[in-house]
């Protein structure tokens, strides 16, 4: 996978852990140059959307979910689940026309994350197939961390994986190792975006070390990677 | 409770700060504004009287007049000012552990956020420095914010010392809720976002320019 694709990334791609996006509140994400807005509604349904108002290009990551539907911060016009327009502020007795919309995108959650594709399918493996992951109930989430070294030298600190989602055994700081699931996706230039699951139904103990793990293992690869740099 | 006067600009987050802190520990103030941008005012005379460094903001109406401070300056010392005029004894917690990550907190907002607030002020108002290691160091710290924020998260706590919120969350709120000012965005900090959510459910909270109060 190139470091910045310019193309459509094809497949299902990871965005975020499920427990980072509550109810009725809205993140932005990023696969490729695709800007995407992703929120949740109020009944914990995840939808994904275009990152851009048709009104005045602001981005709806930055607006809020109001009655089930992306408000743009700018102006007030909401989106509902299929990118329609229903409301516009300004004109609170108009009916938006159809044309109106912002494009959606398919949305799933599994194992712990959020999962979305932009490659215009909607049919095909969900993203458990395509991943060789476990079901859901069999990890537990542990956070989202940003490494700034690009996939490829965060693979090779890994053991070497080719692909990106690994399964590895961890040394703790304390206690036994930690069996890791580790979902990693390139996040703009020079920088790694990893999702750490544990294995099974793990305690809090358990997280705090894998937190703990995924500190220390970020802050050796940014060192080793600026050691490189300087060298070269 | 004395007749305080907090002497105010309403665009700068350590005005803010102290703002929020009189509006969440629920201490009455009257606001004086001061023109920072475009008059100075903070070089003028009669301010320099009352805060000789020019410093914003400043409180008067705690000292007695026999006194010799001329008005408590700077965040911090206005939000202890705070705690220490409440009501409500749970701003003013003494457990041991409690009291030193409180402090920890609020120092590291007087010190690790300094290129943050530096950051966002150039942004905002105009101003020369190296923006690019203002904006490093601002990424640095907003880092460890957040590797500290997912630990709490896992143990359960959802502040950043103690079991509710303290000073330590309100000094660093701020930084953290208008660095999109400064151009950091809040996506790559979900456990900051969620703290942020937080804040602005308590009672008594206050907006500024470049929050809002809803999301």
């Amino acid at each position: 996978m190139q470091e910045t694709d310019i193309g459509t990334i094809p497949g299902w791609q990871p965005l975020m852990l499920s427990l980072d996006l509550p109810s009725a509140t809205v993140s932005g994400a990023q696969i490729g140059e695709q800007k995407l807005a992703v929120w949740r509604d109020s009944k914990g349904q995840v939808h994904v959307s275009d990152d851009r108002c048709p009104h005045r290009g602001m981005r709806l990551s930055l607006g809020f979910v109001r009655e089930d539907m992306l408000a743009c911060l700018y102006h007030g016009w909401r989106f509902d689940e299929g990118g329609h327009c229903r409301v516009i502020p300004a004109h609170p007795d108009i009916r938006p026309a159809s044309t109106i919309c912002v494009p959606v995108f398919p949305a799933r959650e599994h194992a712990g994350l959020i999962w979305t594709r932009v490659d215009g399918a909607d049919t095909g493996d969900p993203p458990e197939t395509e991943w060789n992951l476990p079901e859901t109930e069999h990890v537990t989430p542990v956070r989202t961390i940003m490494i700034n070294v690009p996939l490829a030298t965060v693979m090779t600190q890994l053991g070497g994986a080719s692909g990106t989602c690994v399964r590895i055994s961890a040394a703790a700081r304390k206690g036994p190792p930690l069996s890791l699931l580790i979902v990693a996706r390139p996040a703009g230039h020079a920088r790694t975006q990893l999702h750490l699951l544990l294995e099974g139904k793990a305690p809090q103990t358990l997280c705090k070390q894998a937190a703990f793990w995924a500190m220390d293992f970020r802050d050796a690869t940014e060192r080793e990677y600026a050691g490189d740099g300087s060298d070269a | 409770m004395p007749d305080l006067i907090l002497f105010d600009d309403e665009l700068d987050e350590n005005c803010y700060r102290a703002r929020l802190a009189a509006a969440l520990l629920n201490i009455p103030v009257r606001l004086h504004a001061v023109n920072v941008v475009p008059g100075s005012e903070q070089n003028s005379p009669w301010f320099r009287a009352l805060s000789p460094t020019g410093r914003l903001p400043a409180l008067t109406g705690v000292t007695g007049p026999a006194d010799s401070l001329p008005a408590i300056c700077g965040a911090n010392a206005i939000m202890r000012t705070f705690s220490a005029l409440t009501p409500d004894p749970a701003w003013r917690p003494e457990t041991p552990p409690l009291v030193a990550s409180i402090a920890h907190w609020m120092d590291f907002t007087a010190s690790s956020l300094a290129p943050a607030i530096q950051l966002r002020r150039i942004a905002m108002f105009g101003g020369k420095a190296d923006t690019r290691t203002l904006l490093e160091a601002s990424h640095d710290a907003f880092r460890i914010m957040e590797d500290h924020m997912i630990l709490r998260r896992i143990s359960g706590q959802q502040w950043f010392a103690g079991e509710s919120v303290t000073l330590a969350d309100i000094a660093l709120f701020p930084t953290f809720a208008l660095s999109r000012d400064a151009g950091i965005g809040h996506d790559p900090y979900p456990a900051l976002r969620r703290w942020m959510r937080n804040m602005k459910t308590l009672p008594g909270f206050i907006a500024m320019p470049g929050i809002p109060d809803y999301g």
